[in-house]
């Protein structure tokens, strides 16, 4: 019996060695990574476009045609990753967590487990996404989220990689906006006059951690900016998921008797119905009895175009937002930008993924610079030489040119957050323009922006 | 006590709407003891019905109003006469899983035909005009028109319950399915028609909903989860309960959305859920052996 089971113990340990030897030599064969994101359920329209730009940048790397490059320079030949003479295929998973924390931390589990993924994009939802650094972070899982918009990605994160703004850094710059002078409002093209005589402002979005830290980061622009405006974060506006009727939370801020309104939503209907409800209660942005300001699905065209089927015009001159994308690029930007959506259109455009906008442009932006970032490492195993080697890169992509990693004033390291500009937009007859107002290092400051640790 | 008043007026709209849907709700469980999650999917798809008639077809609201309910109700029927017939005999738990996978069914389907990205608007009437009350109470009108056809609505429902040989035999086979087919009740056509009823209850909840505001793919979940928690208060089965337990409901949570903190308002439901099983378990108007 001592034998058979002796035997049987050298051949476990055997067979273990051999699967474990066979694993390794797989994951030198494939670069393995996976994501998690919304592809069903209401919020889909936010994670079908960041697959399918993350899942492209895959297939345009493998085929050697990257549209968008590396500074300094990297490879794009096709065939997998060029890793000193060898060539490493790249494998890619995604799964769907249908809007739900619990299987968000299912897919990441089961990709880091069972599917050998290094590296792991998303989950998008922020209390998934705190959850999911508690697994990733120890075993030095790279975290990556194009539209997470959550300082939770990189506060205090040393393998977290957030690609694109924040609501804190947003916040910042539509706050810095509200605070300008009146001479700088005229000198581009705005009434010198819009906020004058405004003194108080309020604030409206659904209770989750991104509007939370949206309130936060409005608070603090505002302070930065001069206190200009009253406006405190416990008397923001929160309403629960699934709200269908808004009318108690609009008078909540109604109430308030606010001047401007920040409404910090980015579902359609919620944004249609709560705009509709506050042009019932008085607070009418159509007339300038208050200038609404709101995020960056706001100041998307399509968006006017639906408020407009509802008979919500935003073109009086008193709602304002804007975007992380330039909206001013330039010849070089547009042409890679035509490229890829000639490309992404044919792929995608009649799916249920849509046609390409700014979002899925940042989002395989993030996807083909982190696959250079692997390549300049010059490994694929080792997380810790690929997020050095990544956060030294720069990228010419869609968004632009030069967009770099965010380098903390204090001690001079290069953090995991994009080092996002954001663009203040306005409407006018109907059409979205840029009004030329841009924001960047003036934003990234507090706590919420950078750290060592993320204030609770 | 303007803001009081107004908050009133909202919440008795608002509670009038979920009034409807748990109507359908307690009503379907009142005879048919199975609670059908897939009640707020009718709503939702109530709402769509009555955009694609009203809206997109181009034709007065309450043609849109009684397809929805026609249709939701037609809908009703069919999820009885399969699903909900075979699994008749099945544990409770058994048919709430299947209520639930119809829910998770129709709210895919609904979203892939329909997705959750446009306005989608239904033309009500009274959404032009306003009752004003002094300098700052109003009334929108759309808001009347809802409560109005609410009342109406319950009205017709106590009719048809209540005074008539239909209402009779529903009654007769809540109290005991057995007997009243031993009493020469049709056990399969009443159950049909109480789920047409419930069914077309959903949809008008929904048609209502969608005309106050926008018609979208998740607009039944909220309702819904309300609707559960109104049958409960109200008393199992209970139609005039799920009407007062609604008003009261929808009320409560407006007051407490604006007097005590906007992100509070989800647990006045559940507060009043757990009062009402820890010491009236029955509900308002339950039968103590009747238990939720």
């Amino acid at each position: 019996m001592r034998f058979t089971l002796g035997k049987a113990l050298v051949g476990a340990a055997l067979a273990i060695g051999l699967a474990a030897g066979t694993t390794t030599a797989q994951a030198e064969d494939t670069y393995k990574f996976g994501g998690v994101f919304t592809l069903s359920g209401p919020a889909s329209f936010l994670g079908l476009f960041e697959e399918a730009a993350v899942r492209l940048a895959v297939e345009q790397f493998m085929k050697g045609d990257c549209i968008v490059e590396a500074i300094p320079a990297q490879p794009c030949e096709g065939g997998g990753l060029k890793i000193g003479d060898k060539k490493i295929p790249i494998e890619w998973k995604a799964y769907d967590d249908v809007s739900e924390d619990k299987k968000s931390i299912d897919a990441v589990t089961r990709l880091v487990e069972q599917d050998g993924a290094r590296a792991i994009w998303g989950p998008r939802m922020n209390s998934a996404l705190l959850s999911a650094s508690t697994i990733l972070d120890p075993q030095k899982i790279i975290s990556i989220c194009a539209i997470c918009s959550s300082p939770a990605m990189t506060v205090g994160r040393k393998y977290g990689h957030d690609i694109t703004d924040t609501g804190v850094i947003e916040k910042h710059a539509i706050a810095a906006f509200i605070s300008e002078s009146p001479d700088k409002l005229k000198e581009h093209g705005i009434d010198p006059k819009l906020f004058e005589g405004r003194k108080k402002a309020a604030f409206i979005g659904r209770n989750e951690l991104y509007t939370v830290h949206g309130s936060i980061g409005f608070q603090e622009g505002i302070e930065k900016g001069g206190k200009k405006y009253a406006y405190s974060h416990d008397d923001a506006v929160f309403y629960p998921f699934g709200t269908t009727d808004f009318a108690p939370y609009v008078a909540k801020i109604a109430e308030q008797k606010p001047d401007i309104v920040m409404m910090d939503a980015y579902i359609i209907p919620d944004m249609l119905a709560i705009m509709a409800e506050m042009k019932k209660q008085g607070l009418d942005f159509e007339t300038g009895k208050v200038v609404l300001l709101g995020n960056d699905v706001l100041m998307l065209q399509y968006f006017v175009d639906e408020a407009k089927k509802v008979n919500i015009s935003m073109s009086s001159g008193y709602v304002w937002g804007w975007q992380e994308h330039n909206p001013a690029q330039d010849p070089a930007t547009l042409a890679r930008v035509e490229k890829y959506v000639k490309i992404y259109n044919e792929k995608y455009g009649k799916t249920e993924v849509g046609t390409s906008s700014p979002f899925d442009r940042g989002a395989y932006d993030a996807g083909m610079w982190f696959l250079y970032g692997v390549q300049a490492a010059g490994t694929i195993t080792d997380n810790d030489a690929i997020v050095k080697a990544w956060r030294g890169l720069k990228i010419n992509g869609l968004r632009g040119p030069e967009n770099g990693f965010f380098v903390r004033p204090d001690n001079g390291e290069t953090t995991g957050q994009l080092f996002a500009s954001e663009f203040i937009i306005g409407v006018k007859d109907d059409k979205v323009f840029y009004t030329g107002i841009k924001y960047r290092d003036e934003l990234f400051y507090g706590a919420y922006v950078y750290g060592d640790k993320l204030p609770k | 006590m303007t803001a009081f008043v107004q908050q009133l007026i909202y919440g008795t709209s608002y509670g009038m709407n979920l009034a409807v849907a748990a109507a359908g709700l307690a009503l379907i469980f009142g005879v048919y003891r199975v609670i059908n999650l897939a009640h707020g999917q009718l709503i939702m798809l109530g709402g769509f019905a009555t955009y694609v008639v009203t809206t997109q077809i181009g034709t007065h609201f309450f043609v849109g109003f009684f397809a929805a309910m026609a249709v939701m109700g037609l809908l009703g029927i069919a999820l009885e006469s399969t699903i909900f017939r075979i699994l008749q005999a099945r544990p409770a738990t058994d048919q709430l899983l299947a209520s639930l996978g119809v829910y998770m069914i129709l709210g895919t389907v609904a979203l892939r035909i329909w997705g959750d990205f446009e306005a989608r608007p239904v033309n009500m009437p009274g959404e032009a005009w306003a009752l004003h009350l002094g300098e700052d109470i109003r009334i929108d009108g759309a808001r009347i028109v809802t409560i109005a056809i609410t009342l109406a609505l319950f009205i017709g429902l106590y009719f048809v319950v209540y005074r008539t040989h239909l209402g009779r035999t529903m009654r007769a086979t809540a109290q005991g399915g057995e007997t009243a087919e031993l009493m020469g009740i049709r056990k399969r056509r009443v159950a049909a028609l109480v789920f047409f009823i419930g069914g077309a209850l959903g949809g008008s909840a929904g048609a209502m909903l969608g005309g106050l505001f926008n018609v979208r793919p998740d607009m039944g979940f909220q309702p819904l989860l309300m609707a559960l928690i109104i049958i409960i208060f109200g008393g199992m089965g209970s139609l005039g309960g799920a009407i007062i337990a609604g008003l009261i409901l929808g009320i409560l949570y407006n007051l407490t959305v604006y007097y005590v903190g906007s992100k509070l308002g989800d647990l006045v439901p559940f507060g009043v859920l757990l009062i009402v099983l820890m010491v009236r378990p029955q509900g308002l108007f339950g039968l103590p052996g009747r238990r939720a």
